[in-house]
């Protein structure tokens, strides 16, 4: 097990090396003529100058490249092009919303996802399962944001059950916080929340048919100890790998759905920037958003690992 | 002897005296959900199963039997159901008992074990876990003892250390072990009846032997009822006291194993008992049953056999019989018109005696050329084990040398993990040898290049066990027999398609086949198919990789016999890998028997099969089961698992009943000894004086 | 042949077996086919497509009004002239629905069909050669998956310029590793098939293994997979879109439809739910028809499974 951990750990270096390099390439790709933007449009020749050599602008990528990573690697992220402030704590200030909105999001998904695969998985092809099948479907075709506009006038501007546009924090009122996010989370977690009932689905009437139920059967075991224990781990397993990718899109999302609900949160930071064209942010903001993906699909295999025994004793 | 198991309760049930039949179906037939409708699977099965008693079904693949065996505990997927009939179990009709009530008498009653032990035990629990569930489900026990007696469960199935062994995790185990496990938490509870699902058939030859023995001495010991499943004659001959055989759903011959075995009186029976390897004398050709297995939505009009029935009449076209009574012998019931006026052949003691001394001339192949070289081949994998990785290696190959002349077969036969596969593969190409050479013709083929490299590619083909997966299902039989063809740039469009035609009616198929797509081919036919692509550029030597191993009895024959031919025919030379020591007797000149990697002994195929010198060899050779119920070879005693193969010196010294101690330092060297090489200590003996 | 002496009389080469018997040959997709007519929700959902798809296609004839043709009503609700009524500037919603449609449609399949490509490039690649290729190959995947697609999409619009093409080729790279991964995975489990192997044994080229065998058989997974994907596509245009970086202005796509709905939203619903309840519609039909797909093929290989029993 803890060679698993181990090597696991290990892999994420090259990974997140890579991320580097693309996220570098990404913002450099966005990066039109910052000088031009930062010192503004009259500005003269003189001053283009001197603010290319103060970014050192004019070195080559790979220069810059490796001077942005060493900077990275002390903690030093830089000041925002557009605004002049230290991006480390911008980022410190909206990294809450962002959290927030996912680890809400992340829960939901499990709500939503959960019991309905199980409840579906347990009966397919009865009138409950293709009922709720419908609903998955629904899920997975309805965009976030459509989903977030129509829940902002129906619930918010229309019948003003639930507010919307701002944000309080966990830590001052923990129910107004959930009043807060029910609507940007659920947007979000809806989709993720269907493609996890679906997986738990397929995965129930996958084990159903595996000879170690049937074995499970013939030795008298109650259904429900059948499903409960024999089915449902197993069936959880590639349900669970999915949940890695998932946060990826669950981040990609609350750039929109921030946008919507008007989070300031990193989202909204870095479509900003990119409107901006502050590749400093942008560069920063994005590989925070990759680390928390590695980092998650890091825990969820290291949590397969745990559940899986070929795993664990390899 | 204190048993562990409790045996039958005999004193509370008023059944459970031998002779009073425990189980008793009638008239049960099962039909598998089709589109608006339905199909029949089976149809009509009656038998009883008296206490103390082992009843064997046995038939080919879609005869029916292990629907009908699952049946009985209501154990049949969604689609199927039983459709009509009765299961009277000790009393009760277990087909139309409650949920809950037919869950006590589930595993409490009535024990399963099935085909395929590493699937049938839940990878995400340790055994212990899945045994002490199992008898605190039906018991009061408490967790300590529950497991206490899971250990004691598992030594009595013969599985060393057991205290330690039950942490164990189900891929931990070998197939023969999981077997073991299966076999320990389905008489945990001492059931009155155990149904065996193909125990054995996922199992190696020797394994299998000791599964059989170990079932055998459990229903000494507890006087539980056996019901044995087996497409494999042999083990309902070795451990059935009745015998049911099942063809297209329904049972066509019933009775007490030896007499329908030595006097079978359905021409089905006869049939089955005569494509027996064992029945037939080296050279000449097996007996084969025509045709295939009928499908379901196919079943022929009248007697179900009749299409392939040596003595089919008209009245059997039309006619479907019923099963009836044997005149003279009430045990026996068939299902035959003309029962009454055949006279048909069973195992016969003097037959197989013939079989087993005939001398064939066996092919002089000293003389002819040698075709393949392999000199001191070795597959080498490193695997990473222990907490930090250390390195080691696995050998799967270890210095294996053998030569084979032209138009010769060389048999390999082993167990799984044998290396015997990888062997073929190495000299296929398909597998990089990590060190040894391996020449064809005299040329190394590893270091030909261009139209060299092509002209070996064309001289060595392939045929492998599994026909389901050898052919590509997106192309037609046509596209796949012309595929070598057409990468050799043979011919034109219209030559290839007549050389195609021709190819398919060598291996025994019509041409129109060519249009045809693999899934509408039965295993036979298409391993037919393959072997028409094998034959396409002509080759010199053809690597069978279990070529029959997936296939039916019948089929396997007719198979057998087509290589053979051919092998006549055109002088191809055969690498012919097997497990099935009496399969690789009949088809080889010469034999290889491999153990973990290594060649412990080669030699004319008949010294190998009539006196085997390594003991690894003479274990092989004693596990081979009879078909002749009258003169069982099989103890019914339970042996413990066998070790693992041992990491130094030879192999087999964990097994080795000869053991000594150089065995686990010295790797034995080749010696020869009369007409064989044999790599064994016990020799070097005989080699010093 | 004939100087061997048969018991029985039976001779497995006078057995051609019993072919004749067999149902007429069929093309192999037809199965397919007839198993997924049979499925009403899918068949269902196939005709949407193609009727909405045609829609699009004919956008030019069918609409009444020209994409930027402002007539004199503003903020009409459903009516004779303007079906699914007009908006603040005085658009026909009914035509730019239209030409939305088209827009969204010709975005999503560019994006697909890209990934789909090159994901299946990478794919074979990665899985066909095995190795460091391999190693490094799908490492850059996982990066390529951190990041977030629409970002990359955004990007791609940063540099290039404002236009559909371009932040659907920003998209198409989010997909990439997607199909990359199944593609691979198939390929590795197709690569160990014995009739792969028996194509190496004959001295077939990788190439020829690659096209002949390999490709045929991952087909259907990547069809379905490829159908599931126009169905995200829909939506990350109608994201894009919505925050501005897909469509020029002047242009209608289901997104900028939405998102001009949206602005609007306190006057009406009606402009947002029209586009909404559309992609919607094709969203969840594209997700519909990949199932029945699914299911056909699925359903064929069990039947084989069964035939193979006799």
């Amino acid at each position: 097990m803890i060679r698993v951990i181990v090597k696991r750990l290990l892999a994420t270096i090259p990974l997140m090396f890579l991320i580097t390099i693309g996220t570098f390439a990404l913002a450099q790709t966005i990066q039109g003529n910052p000088a031009q933007a930062i010192a503004g449009d009259s500005a003269t020749a003189e001053q283009l100058a001197k603010v290319n050599k103060e970014l050192h602008l004019s070195d080559p990528a790979p220069v810059r490249y490796v001077r942005w990573l060493s900077d990275v690697l002390h903690g030093n992220f830089g000041k925002s092009v557009a605004t002049h402030r230290a991006v480390s704590s911008e980022i410190a200030r909206r990294f809450p919303v962002t959290l927030s909105l996912a680890i809400a999001s992340l829960i939901l998904m499990f709500v939503i996802g959960i019991p309905l695969g199980i409840i579906q998985g347990m009966r397919p092809g009865s009138k409950l399962d293709k009922l709720l099948l419908g609903g998955v479907s629904f899920g997975l075709a309805a965009p976030n944001f459509l989903l977030a506009t129509v829940f902002v006038y129906v619930l918010s501007v229309r019948n003003h059950l639930l507010p919307s546009m701002t944000y309080v924090g966990f830590t001052k009122s923990p129910l107004e916080w959930a009043k807060h996010m029910i609507m940007p989370a659920f947007s979000i977690a809806l989709v993720g929340g269907a493609e996890m009932a679906r997986q738990l689905r397929t995965g129930l009437v996958g084990v159903a048919q595996e000879d170690y139920i049937r074995a499970a059967k013939a030795r008298g075991l109650h259904p429900a100890r059948i499903t409960i224990k024999h089915a449902l781990k197993n069936a959880a397993m590639p349900a669970l790998t999915i949940i890695g990718v998932r946060v990826g899109y669950l981040l990609a999302g609350s750039v929109i759905i921030e946008q919507i609900f008007q989070l300031h949160g990193l989202g909204e930071y870095v479509l900003q920037a990119i409107q901006n064209k502050d590749f400093i942010v942008v560069q920063t903001v994005v590989l925070v958003l990759a680390g928390i993906v590695v980092m998650t699909s890091l825990v969820v295999d290291i949590a397969y690992a745990f559940l899986n025994p070929k795993v664990r004793l390899a | 002897m204190t048993s562990i198991l409790p045996a039958t309760d005999t004193a509370s049930d008023l059944v459970a005296t031998p002779g009073t039949s425990l189980l008793e179906v009638d008239g049960l037939s099962i039909d598998v959900a089709r589109g608006a409708g339905s199909l029949r699977l089976v149809d009509g099965v009656s038998f009883r199963l008296d206490a103390g008693q082992t009843l064997g079904i046995v038939g080919e693949s879609g005869s029916g039997k292990s629907v009908t065996a699952m049946s009985l505990m209501r154990l049949l997927p969604a689609q199927l159901r039983i459709a009509a009939g009765t299961v009277r179990f000790d009393g009760r009709d277990l087909s139309t008992l409650s949920e809950p009530a037919l869950r006590k008498v589930r595993g409490n009653d009535i024990g399963v074990v099935f085909q395929d032990p590493q699937n049938s035990l839940n990878p995400a629990y340790s055994i212990g876990n899945q045994m002490v569930e199992t008898l605190r489900a039906h018991s009061d026990l408490s967790r300590k003892d529950a497991l206490a007696k899971s250990i004691a469960l598992l030594d009595r199935v013969g599985i060393h250390r057991a205290a330690a062994r039950v942490n164990d995790y189900p891929h931990q185990l070998s197939g023969g072990m999981a077997q073991r496990v299966m076999i320990a938490l389905a008489i945990s509870l001492g059931p009155k009846l155990l149904i065996a699902d193909e125990p054995t058939t996922a199992l190696d030859v020797t394994v299998q032997a000791q599964i059989l023995g170990l079932l055998r001495s459990l229903q000494a010991e507890t006087g539980m009822s056996l019901l044995i499943i087996s497409h494999d004659l042999s083990v309902i001959a070795e451990t059935a006291d009745q015998v049911a055989v099942m063809y297209g759903g329904q049972i066509v011959e019933r009775g007490d194993v030896v007499e329908v075995l030595t006097a079978p009186t359905h021409p089905y029976t006869e049939a089955l008992l005569a494509a027996q390897p064992e029945s037939t004398v080296k050279g000449m050709p097996l007996a084969t049953i025509e045709g295939i297995v009928p499908n379901a939505d196919a079943m022929p009009a009248g007697c179900r056999f009749n299409p392939r029935c040596a003595y089919a009449l008209d009245i059997c076209r039309v006619t479907a019989p019923a099963l009836v009574e044997v005149e003279g012998r009430p045990d026996t019931s068939v299902r035959c018109v003309r029962h009454t006026e055949l006279t048909l052949r069973g195992v016969s003691t003097a037959q197989i005696d013939a079989a087993l001394q005939a001398d064939p001339a066996a092919i002089d192949a000293a003389g002819r050329p040698v075709l393949l070289d392999a000199e001191g081949l070795s597959r080498i994998y490193d695997l990473r084990s222990g907490r930090l990785g250390r390195k080691t290696s696995f050998h799967a190959v270890d210095d294996v040398s053998f030569v084979l002349h032209e138009g010769e077969t060389l048999g390999v036969v082993g167990e799984s993990g044998a290396g015997k596969s990888t062997v073929g593969r190495m000299v296929l190409g398909l597998t990089p040898t990590s060190s040894g050479v391996v020449r064809f013709d005299g040329n190394d083929i590893a270091t030909q290049r261009g139209d060299a490299k092509r002209a070996t590619r064309r001289d060595i083909q392939v045929v492998f066990q599994n026909p389901y997966a050898s052919l590509d299902s997106t192309m037609t039989i046509g596209e796949s027999v012309a595929e070598p063809l057409e990468v050799h740039h043979r011919g034109s469009k219209s030559e290839r398609t007549a050389r195609v035609a021709e190819l398919l009616q060598q291996v025994g198929l019509d041409p129109s086949v060519a249009g045809r797509r693999p899934h509408e081919l039965s295993g036979g036919q298409r391993q037919r198919v393959a072997i028409a692509r094998g034959l396409a550029l002509n080759p010199r030597l053809i690597v069978c990789d279990e070529p029959v191993s997936a296939l039916d009895v019948s089929t396997q024959a007719q198979v057998i016999n087509l290589l053979r031919d051919l092998q006549r025919q055109f002088g191809i030379a055969y690498l012919f890998v097997g497990h099935d020591l009496s399969v690789v007797y009949q088809m080889s000149d010469r034999i290889a028997v491999m153990y973990h990697g290594r060649i412990v002994e080669m030699g004319p195929a008949e010294e190998i099969y009539h006196s085997p010198k390594h003991p690894y060899t003479v274990a092989l050779l004693a596990a081979v089961l009879s078909i002749d119920p009258r003169h069982r070879r099989l103890a019914s005693t339970a042996t413990e698992a066998p070790g693992e193969p041992s990491a130094t010196g030879c192999a087999y010294a964990n097994r080795c009943p000869h053991v000594m101690d150089r065995c686990r330092t010295e790797v034995p060297a080749p010696i020869a000894v009369d007409a064989v090489t044999v790599r064994c200590h016990l020799f070097d003996a005989v080699v010093d004086s | 042949m004939t100087d061997t002496i048969r018991p029985d009389g039976i001779d497995p080469q006078a057995a051609p077996t019993e072919v004749v018997t067999l149902p007429p040959p069929r093309p192999a997709w037809h199965t397919t086919w007839r198993r997924f007519r049979r499925q009403k929700v899918a068949m269902a959902a196939a005709i949407v497509i193609v009727i909405i798809t045609l829609a699009g296609i004919f956008a030019g004839t069918l609409a009444p009004h020209g994409i930027d043709e402002m007539t004199s009503e503003f903020m009409a609700t459903f009516s004779k002239q303007h079906w699914l009524g007009t908006d603040n500037t005085g658009f026909d919603l009914y035509s730019r629905l239209l030409f939305g449609i088209r827009t969204s449609l010709y975005a999503s399949l560019l994006a697909v069909v890209l990934a789909l490509v090159g994901g299946t490039l990478l794919g074979l690649l990665s899985g066909y050669m095995g190795g460091w290729v391999d190693t490094v190959l799908m490492r850059c995947t996982d990066a390529i998956m951190a990041l977030p697609g629409l970002l990359m999409a955004m990007a791609v619009v940063g540099v290039l310029g404002h236009s559909v093409t371009h932040a659907m080729i920003g998209l198409s790279v989010a997909f990439m590793p997607g199909f990359a991964r199944l593609v691979r995975g198939q390929v590795l489990a197709v690569k160990g098939e014995s009739f792969v192997e028996a194509a190496r044994v004959i001295g077939a080229s990788p190439p020829r293994i690659i096209r002949k065998h390999i490709l045929p058989n991952i087909a259907s997974p990547l069809i379905v997979q490829a159908f599931v994907s126009v169905g995200f596509a829909l939506l990350a245009e109608g994201a894009l879109a919505y925050i501005g970086l897909s469509v020029q202005p002047g242009e209608a796509s289901l997104g900028s439809l939405l998102q001009q709905g949206f602005n609007l939203i306190n006057q009406t619903p009606r402009l947002m739910l029209v586009p909404g309840v559309v992609i919607v519609l094709l969203s969840l039909s594209f997700n519909a028809v990949a199932d029945g797909i699914r299911d056909a093929l699925a359903n064929k290989e069990r039947v084989a499974d069964v035939g193979a029993q006799a």
